[in-house]
């Protein structure tokens, strides 16, 4: 599995547990990804190693490179942004930022689709691996 | 077309997140941020717009319910049940309670944060306005908060899926128009880039892209044509690269095994390249030198006077054309050693009569055949034995001198020496020991000179002395100096030690003297003057010299000799030997004699002119004249000689002179004389002086049957040890004590001892100057065997005793 996959499945989740209003797979969802950015064990990675492809990519085009200056991987800073972007607008502002989690739903849903995750390529050009 | 894998490589990653990429980007973020701003557009106020909502529905609800009650006969709790489920699905409320008559009509359900509406009513059952009724209605809506977060929902999801579907559109639309010829092209140019040549860009758009197709494809074509243009020059340009590194590696060799330095240079002198040699020459490596300028590694200078002297390199440049060395040059190598060398410039121009570029230097390293040179002139001018100068350098060095004493500002003086007993060493040692004595002596005469002065071996044991800027009186003292210096000095080789004694002659060069080859005779002169004087002494040439006088009245004789020799004017005379005991008895023996005719006819005696021939070497030329007429008399006389003897003088010259042995011989098997009938008279002195010779030539002869005398015995050396090597078969007891050894005993013994050691030696003794019957008889008390002399008989004519004895002859033939 590729992140960019991955990243279709947590947009398309995060859409349908928001329109009807799961919450309870909402605060999983949010458990996951953040699960996923403490400890580095990232569902696609794990996927692709149980499917004996150890060299899965990222799913991010228009990579910088390879000039890391920090060593974190940035799929892993995306884990815990998301994270804390939900609990934020979803758990504690919900309502002033009831938006929010749908556009973070649909961005990951978009980055899946194009291929273009704009948050990957920010940390690399920061600096993450 | 050359792919180039490099510029494919980078297009490849360039294009793979490239353009579609982007605009998948632009049209996804765009999409989403779009659909954002119009999701919220669409739910700004949601909250007033369903309040809204509710009441207009609330009140169309309240008017729809009064009117169905005004309308009704009769109300049953059934029918108003049916009528409120109709509203609420019509008006979409929750719950709608109806209170009538203090009954109340409920449907749906109701909840605390429902929107409660409230309506009052009163209405006419069945249109009778006396019958007057009124009610209230409860109208409850899903809670506000519900509603909005459900319009919201709806309309993200709604905005979601049709901006989806919008952006896949679009995204496609792009990818139809934009991308995907995009990607065409980029493929195409893919294959292109990665060999495929003959592909071209699809022509069938007739948009932009159909238009940079078309534009491109033309330009593929020309580049294609210019292609092949240029891949016809670059082979041509290769092929004439080949020929110019073929011909640079045939220069480079050529260059490289050259034996002479090479050295090119740009306009300005600055070096360009040194070939190995001129590495090894010069003692500079190419990469420490380049651009430097070249006389910065050409140092030459003048061999002689040490002073720089221009580079050819420069006049090369200088002047435009072709520049030789000048002679006698030396390169100076940086560690300060030198080289001799001839060097020459040639410019180096782009093309005929064009600008100059250049100049070569060719450097011939000539060390050796100047070495050569110089050894070779040195052998010509040195004498290889002692080191010294030799003739031909002394006489060079005398002329200039003579030249600068013609001003009469200079005197100088010429020494001439002879060594006194070389010959002596040299027969009884050897010629080894002969040529030390020379070194040792040369060695001496160095010691003994100014700077200035030259000193030269002239031949055999004379050296001569060039006291350049010296008087007479002056060279004398010197000269009297090496004579003291020469007495001191013996001269010693294996048991034999030798006194050595040397004869000097010295003239003075002024302006007064007229040539070298005077200086040079008279310088001889004066030396055999010093030799005749007792040798081991100094004489000084003076023009009122009677001694010289003599020497040079001996000198004309030269000519004098050689003519008569030429004219044949020698004459032989015959004097006869006879037995003491009875001179009229035993086999005739002659001794030949020689006489010279002069110009005028009349006979001149031996003693007038052989010391002139013994002095300059003309005795062998005389010795062969008496042999070979000799021999010739002999021979035409050859019945009448028959039995007679002949004693022939021989010259200490004609002893040394190694092909007159073979002459002899010669003659002897020409003519047919017997070899017994020839005796050959030695001097003493001449034997003792050249004794190894002298031993030979006796040997030799006497081999064949020839007999030798001794002759003038008892004037020579005191030892007589050397009679044991000469194998003599007569001993000629001199003259001067035969003469008057009747008067004077001290003579008379002399012959006594002569005739007894003769005798104990197994020779016969010859008395000469045997003048009178006195004597005759005196030597026949002694013993002597034989007696030569006015008292035995007169020097005759070879003609007329060979004349005289024809006629015995014919008188005994025919009897009278």
């Amino acid at each position: 599995m590729t992140e960019r996959t991955f990243r279709i499945i947590l947009g398309a989740v995060l859409l349908v547990a928001l329109y009807f209003d799961w919450r309870l797979v909402i605060y999983g969802y949010i458990v996951v990804l953040a699960f996923e950015g403490v400890t580095n064990w990232r569902i696609p990675t794990l996927v692709s190693r149980l499917q004996g492809d150890p060299a899965a990519g990222s799913a991010c085009a228009l990579s910088p490179g390879d000039q890391a200056r920090i060593n974190f991987e940035a799929e892993r800073a995306l884990r815990l942004v998301v994270a804390a972007f939900l609990v934020v607008s979803y758990i504690l502002f919900n309502k002033d930022l009831w938006f929010f989690p749908w556009f973070i739903g649909f961005a990951l849903f978009g980055a899946g689709l194009s291929g273009i995750c704009p948050m990957v390529m920010g940390f690399r050009w920061v600096g993450f691996r | 077309m050359i792919s180039d894998p490099h510029l494919s490589a980078r297009a490849d990653n360039d294009v793979q997140s490239s353009l579609s990429t982007k605009i998948s980007v632009i049209v996804f973020w765009f999409m989403i941020v779009a659909g954002m701003g119009i999701s919220f557009s669409l739910l700004h106020n949601s909250e007033e717009r369903i309040t809204t909502d509710y009441i207009g529905r609330a009140n169309g609800l309240a008017y729809d319910l009064e009117s169905f009650l005004h309308d009704q006969e009769l109300l049953s709790a059934e029918r108003i049940e049916q009528e409120l489920q109709g509203l609420k699905l019509q008006y979409r409320a929750e719950a709608i309670e109806v209170n009538l008559n203090r009954e109340s009509y409920l449907h749906g359900q109701r909840r605390p944060d429902q929107v409660l509406f409230a309506r009052g009513f009163d209405f006419h059952p069945m249109g009778n306005k006396s019958m007057h009724r009124d009610g209230i209605s409860y109208i409850s809506f899903t809670p506000l908060h519900e509603a909005v977060a459900q319009e919201r929902k709806q309309v993200l999801i709604y905005m979601g899926v049709v901006l989806l579907s919008f952006g896949l559109s679009l995204h496609w639309v792009l990818r139809r128009i934009l991308t995907q010829p995009f990607q065409r092209m980029v493929q195409t140019a893919k294959s292109i880039t990665h060999g495929e040549t003959a592909l071209r860009f699809p022509e069938d758009r007739n948009d932009e892209f159909g238009f940079l197709a078309r534009f491109i494809n033309k330009a593929l074509d020309f580049i294609t044509l210019k292609q092949g243009e240029l891949r016809e020059a670059l082979d041509k340009v290769r092929l004439s690269e080949a020929s110019l590194r073929a011909e640079k590696t045939l220069i480079e060799v050529t260059l490289h095994s050259i034996g002479d330095a090479v050295i090119t240079t740009d306009a300005a002198g600055n070096i360009q390249y040194l070939n190995p040699m001129a590495e090894k020459l010069t003692g500079w490596k190419i990469d420490g030198v380049r651009g430097k300028p070249v006389r910065q590694v050409m140092q030459l200078i003048d061999e002689e006077h040490r002073r720089s002297v221009e580079n050819p390199v420069e006049a090369c440049l200088r002047d435009g054309h072709v520049t030789g060395s000048v002679e006698h040059v030396v390169l100076v190598r940086p560690d300060g050693s030198e080289v001799d060398v001839v060097n020459t410039a040639a410019p180096i121009r782009s093309e005929d009569g064009g600008p100059l570029i250049g100049a070569v230097l060719v450097v011939h390293d000539v060390s050796r055949a100047r070495r050569m040179a110089k050894q070779l002139a040195h052998q010509a001018s040195h004498d290889d034995l002692t080191g010294l100068a030799n003739r031909r350098e002394f006489e060079r060095i005398l002329t200039k001198a003579v030249t600068s004493a013609e001003s009469g500002s200079n005197e100088h003086t010429l020494c001439y020496m002879d060594l006194d007993q070389f010959k002596i060493v040299n027969d009884t040692c050897g010629h080894i020991a002969g040529d030390e004595l020379l070194r040792q002596f040369a060695a001496i005469l160095r010691g003994r000179i100014r700077e200035s002065d030259t000193v030269a071996r002239l031949g055999g044991d004379e050296f001569g002395i060039l006291f350049q800027h010296c008087e007479v009186d002056v060279a004398r003292r010197i000269a009297e100096g090496l004579l003291l210096r020469v007495k001191e000095f013996r001269f010693v080789w294996k048991e034999h030690a030798f006194d050595v004694g040397v004869s000097i002659g010295l003239v003075s060069i002024s302006s007064s003297q007229q040539s070298v080859t005077d200086i040079m005779s008279a310088a001889d002169v004066a030396c055999y003057a010093a030799k005749e004087a007792g040798r081991h002494r100094v004489h000084v040439y003076r023009l009122d010299d009677d001694e010289l006088k003599q020497r040079h009245g001996e000198m004309r004789w030269v000519s004098r000799l050689n003519k008569a020799l030429e004219e044949d004017r020698f004459r032989l005379y015959c004097q006869r030997i006879a037995p003491v005991a009875d001179i009229n008895e035993g086999n005739p023996h002659y001794e030949l004699l020689i006489r010279l005719l002069d110009e005028e006819g009349k006979l001149v005696p031996p003693l007038a002119f052989i010391p002139a021939a013994e002095r300059y070497n003309l005795m062998t030329s005389i010795d062969r004249w008496v042999v070979r007429k000799a021999f010739e008399a002999f021979s035409a006389n050859a019945g009448i000689v028959s039995g007679w003897r002949f004693s022939i003088n021989l010259s200490g010259q004609s002893l040394c002179d190694e092909t007159f042995m073979k002459f002899v011989i010669d003659s002897f098997r020409q003519t047919g004389v017997s070899s017994e009938q020839i005796c050959f008279e030695i001097t003493e002195t001449t034997a003792v002086a050249n004794l190894t010779q002298a031993t030979r030539f006796i040997a030799v002869l006497k081999g064949m049957g020839c007999r030798f005398s001794l002759d003038d015995f008892g004037t020579g050396l005191s030892s007589f040890g050397y009679l044991q090597t000469l194998r003599v078969d007569y001993l000629k007891i001199d003259g001067s004590f035969v003469r008057d050894m009747t008067s004077n005993p001290v003579n008379r013994a002399v012959v006594e001892a002569a005739n007894q050691i003769g005798h104990a030696m197994g020779m016969q003794t010859i008395a000469e100057f045997v003048e009178n019957g006195e004597i005759l008889r005196v030597l026949g008390e002694i013993g002597v065997n034989y007696a030569q002399g006015y008292g035995v008989a007169k020097p005759a004519p070879m003609e007329e005793i060979l004349a005289a004895a024809s006629q015995v002859v014919q008188r005994r033939s025919t009897g009278t």
